[in-house]
């Protein structure tokens, strides 16, 4: 503890716990916060409570019971990690799945990205004070929950891919129904430029908070939106394209402050361009089988697979290693939102406590994805 | 681009200069190169592939571990933000005597990786900066993604059991205490 | 006439009151006690029920801005919903912390909620000398503005004494908001006061008489007064965007984080009312006070009171727009707007309005 005496004053740094249950902590985290007046001096996370044994589940479950864990630790994007741990299968069965499914699948994952960053859009509006975003941003999400539900019959959890390809085609009526979305959503996304990230404040609070430069990110594994706000176009689907994603132009939005403004446009302008890649998937959608021959027992070869895919989060890495038998051996999961928190104690210190929050905001951790 | 000349030419160079620590190096397929080397080499490789290597591999986004029951292994996965490509370092050790140096001091991310890695596999890294628990509370006992861990039958996550005699009190046979505090 | 219709209801009840103490022999100091603790019945009673129209058109008003209905179950459009709300915070548990300073924390939302009514006391709510309002100070203005500093006091207490350290934070920022805040809305003041020549408010709406033109908000050298005093009053009323001293997503909730039951409601309840009696001087200030827009007109039939009200409303539904719309400022640049940009702005308008007094062109002046 630090003191210092102003005229004849004694002043003494105060710590305060920033959860496990803070209105702002996006799930069950917490942080022991070092203040000095509003200052922030120091920052010490406490995470794990919500991990979950994903990994070690794994273990006692055949490849095909595995799907329906994958949607629960990063909630926000079921369709993205059920497509990270099915290609990882396939990867180790060499199954090659259908065109068609691999473009099935690259449009669920790509409106499951616009949701999940509608849900950052609206919570990060919440942490700066701005309440009305959060709903606008919740009623744009309701239509695209609309479309998972007439595919997939879940809004949150889908269980939909299945190893080698899906539970079901698509209903009739899905074109017509994301055209609807894909036709409207571009205003609303205008009008929610215009309430908040055009709003003076906003701009005032985001400016210059929570600097994060290109080689920090990098070497604390910052991936995703938060690492293209720091001016590296870092994307795995250009860079190692999986699923469909050779099939469609679309570019790497990157602003190269590093600040919260910057990811904060970076995930923006990541909506517009999921837009782009499902206008360009429907209009290219083929015909065909959905179904790829699998065995009827999954028993890959004895060996190990590492597969990666770019979440709304970052990268979401998937470590699988087979011993010949029917359940996994091992199973890992890299978490994007675990090492983009892992750097917020350098983006903190010095700032003030709003500064704090708008920061963690910004990095979009997603709670049961940091724990697993 | 991947280009897998780049890699061979990576697996050579690691191959002269760790000759007896390096198990094996090669590209299993396009742009991954897969390396396995003995615990006690694991920070001269990584430095090599992070800054001498052609083109080098300089950031490592994720490590863990895995228990193969006659050794323990633990993989760091390294990449390249120009193009994405990856390097898989592994690195054994006994199950006994788990011990590995850090690469916390060459990677920041390595820092909660390993800290993850020590807890759920009983690892020991050497000269790590914060060596604490992670994920799990601080008096757990046992390393649970271990393949031998069983887990108890009740588990207390508070420093001391809501009742006196807890397996009474879960088999519905005692009263709930009603406490003052 | 029908615009002293107020006026006249307490008249004749004053007159049948004193009517009915002379027929027992009551003493007639004993007879202005008893009008006097009607009259505060009275502010209470209208204090009360406005704070319920508060906060249902809060509800309301965010529920549009939101693109929902806002409450609309429990009684026509939701009317009742507020009530039983009020009800409802009566019959909650109150809980103390443990290590909370248990007198502290029981004054501090009391005295927050009592202040922010007292100021009520010197409102004219319509037109007529004494039975318009309940006393008739020469400083009333003065006397509200002290009265909404002082309720800093209760923050500052009930912040301190709940033992915790969010409650402690959002005290402090409270008590650095509010002072550098009440200088600019001082400054505000000081220009209608000049305008009007007079501290009291029945004065500072008689100055603005006559006329719709007259209103201070159409006399162009008291613009930037008013300017001043939107963002101060919203500042002191500590909303969005001010609201740092609660700023739920940093501090939980600020000062009344450790409240519950009634004792939370006292903080609400003085909340509104403040934000109430905050809107009625802006009205007084700048809209004429109980002036109908065009006097002389059909527009007179409408009692004074009820066109000080319909103003009010309508500041305070713009402050509500307002809320809903903006993110919150940070602490530090609340400051630096305060002192770097407020109070320059309240001596220019001090230095324009003065001129203005000085050429005659209100007609008024000191």
């Amino acid at each position: 503890m630090s003191e210092t005496t102003v005229a004849g004053l004694t002043t003494e740094e105060m710590i305060v716990n920033v959860g496990p249950q803070h209105p702002s902590t996006h799930g069950v985290l917490r942080f022991v916060v070092t203040l000095d007046g509003e200052r922030v001096n120091e920052c010490v996370s406490h995470i794990g409570y919500l991990h979950s044994s994903l990994e070690k589940i794994a273990e006692t479950l055949r490849y095909e019971q595995y799907i329906t864990n994958t949607d629960r630790f990063d909630y926000l994007n079921g369709l993205g990690n059920e497509l990270c741990y099915v290609q990882a299968v396939e990867k180790l069965l060499g199954i090659e799945p259908p065109l068609r499914t691999r473009f099935i699948r690259t449009v669920m994952a790509e409106l499951k990205r616009i949701s999940s960053h509608l849900v950052y859009l609206g919570c990060y509006g919440n942490d700066i004070g701005a309440v009305t975003i959060f709903l606008h941003a919740f009623r744009e999400r309701e239509l695209l929950m609309d479309i998972f539900e007439a595919v997939t019959g879940g809004r949150l959890l889908y269980n939909y891919l299945r190893i080698g390809g899906l539970r079901n085609d698509l209903p009739t009526g899905f074109g017509d129904q994301v055209h609807r979305f894909l036709d409207h959503f571009p205003r609303r996304l205008t009008e929610m430029t215009d309430l908040l990230t055009e709003n003076r404040i906003f701009i005032g609070r985001t400016r210059g908070v929570g600097m994060l430069t290109a080689e920090q990110a990098l070497s604390y594994g910052v991936t995703g939106p938060s690492l293209r706000g720091c001016g590296v176009p870092y994307d795995l689907r250009k860079l190692r394209p999986y699923a469909a994603y050779d099939q469609v132009e679309f570019d790497i939005p990157t602003f190269p402050e590093g600040d919260c403004l910057s990811r904060h446009l970076v995930r923006m302008e990541e909506m517009r361009q999921s837009l782009r890649i499902v206008r360009q998937l429907l209009d290219k959608m083929p015909d065909g089988e959905i179904q790829a021959e699998v065995p009827r027992r999954l028993r890959p070869e004895a060996g190990e697979v590492y597969e990666r895919v770019e979440s709304p989060r970052g990268e979401l890495g998937c470590y699988l290693v087979s011993d010949g038998s029917d359940k996994p051996y091992r199973m890992h999961w890299r978490g994007p939102s675990f090492y983009n928190l892992q750097v917020l104690p350098e983006m903190v210190r010095g700032g003030l406590v709003a500064d704090f929050i708008a920061t963690l905001g910004s990095l979009d951790p997603v709670a049961p994805d940091i724990d697993r | 681009m991947s280009d897998s000349r780049n890699n061979l030419g990576i697996a050579t160079e690691l191959r002269r200069r760790f000759g007896e620590g390096l198990l094996r190096a090669e590209e299993d397929e396009p742009g991954t190169l897969h390396v396995e080397v003995d615990a006690g080499v694991i920070v001269e490789v990584c430095r090599f592939l992070s800054e001498q290597a052609q083109p080098p591999y300089p950031y490592l986004s994720d490590a863990f571990g895995a228990d193969y029951e006659d050794h323990l292994q633990v993989v760091y996965h390294l990449f390249r933000p120009e193009t994405g490509e990856g390097a898989l370092v592994r690195a054994n050790m006994a199950r006994d005597e788990a011990v590995l140096p850090t690469l916390a001091g060459l990677y920041n991310t390595a820092n909660w990786a390993e800290r993850e890695i020590a807890e759920m596999f009983g690892v020991t890294f050497d000269g790590h900066p914060d060596p604490r628990k992670l994920l799990l509370p601080d008096d757990w006992v046992g390393y649970p993604l271990r393949k031998d861990y069983n887990l108890p039958d009740h588990v207390y996550l508070r420093p001391e059991p809501l009742h006196e005699d807890p397996q009474a009190f879960l088999a519905g046979e005692a009263e709930p205490e009603v406490t003052d505090e | 006439m029908a615009n002293t219709v107020v006026k006249t209801i307490l008249d004749v009840i004053r007159v049948w009151a004193e009517n009915l103490a002379r027929h027992w022999g009551i003493p007639p100091v004993f007879v202005s006690i008893l009008a006097w603790i009607a009259a505060f019945v009275f502010v209470i009673v209208l204090v009360l029920l406005m704070v319920l129209l508060a906060v249902y058109l809060e509800r309301k008003v965010s529920g549009y801005i939101q693109s929902r209905l806002g409450p609309m179950r429990v009684g026509p459009i939701g009317l009742f919903q507020t009530p039983m709300d009020a009800l409802k915070i009566l019959t909650k548990e109150d809980i103390v912390p443990r290590d909370a300073d248990k007198i502290m924390h029981t004054i501090g939302p009391v005295f927050f909620f009592v202040v922010a009514v007292a100021g009520y006391v010197v409102i004219p709510w319509d037109r007529g000398a004494i039975a318009a309002r309940v006393v008739d100070l020469n400083i009333g203005v003065l006397l509200v503005m002290a009265l909404s500093s002082l309720g800093l006091l209760g923050i500052m207490v009930g912040g301190w004494g709940s033992n915790n350290k969010w409650s402690l934070l959002g005290a402090m920022r409270a008590v650095a908001q509010m002072i550098s805040y009440e200088v600019a809305l001082l400054l505000a003041i000081v220009c209608v006061v000049m305008q009007a020549g007079s501290l009291s408010l029945a004065a500072i709406t008689a100055d603005q008489g006559g006329s719709l033109l007259q209103w201070n908000i159409l006399r162009w050298w008291m613009w930037p007064a008013l300017l001043l005093y939107v963002i101060a009053s919203a500042a002191e009323s500590k909303r969005i965007p001010f609201d740092i001293p609660e700023a739920e997503s940093e501090l939980v909730s600020g000062y009344h984080t450790e409240y519950s039951g009634m004792k939370f409601g006292f903080f609400f309840l003085g909340e509104y009312a403040h934000l109430f009696v905050i809107a009625l001087i802006g009205t007084i200030l700048f809209l004429g006070g109980w002036q109908s827009p065009l006097p002389g007109s059909i527009a007179d039939f409408v009692p004074g009171f009820i066109w000080l009200m319909a103003k009010a409303l309508a500041i305070i539904i713009i402050t509500m727009w307002v809320r809903w719309t903006l993110p919150r400022l940070r602490v530090d640049q609340l400051m630096q707007f305060a002192w770097k940009g407020l109070v320059p702005l309240g001596f220019v308008a001090i230095l324009v309005t003065g001129l203005a007094v000085a050429l005659g062109l209100g007609g008024g002046g000191i």
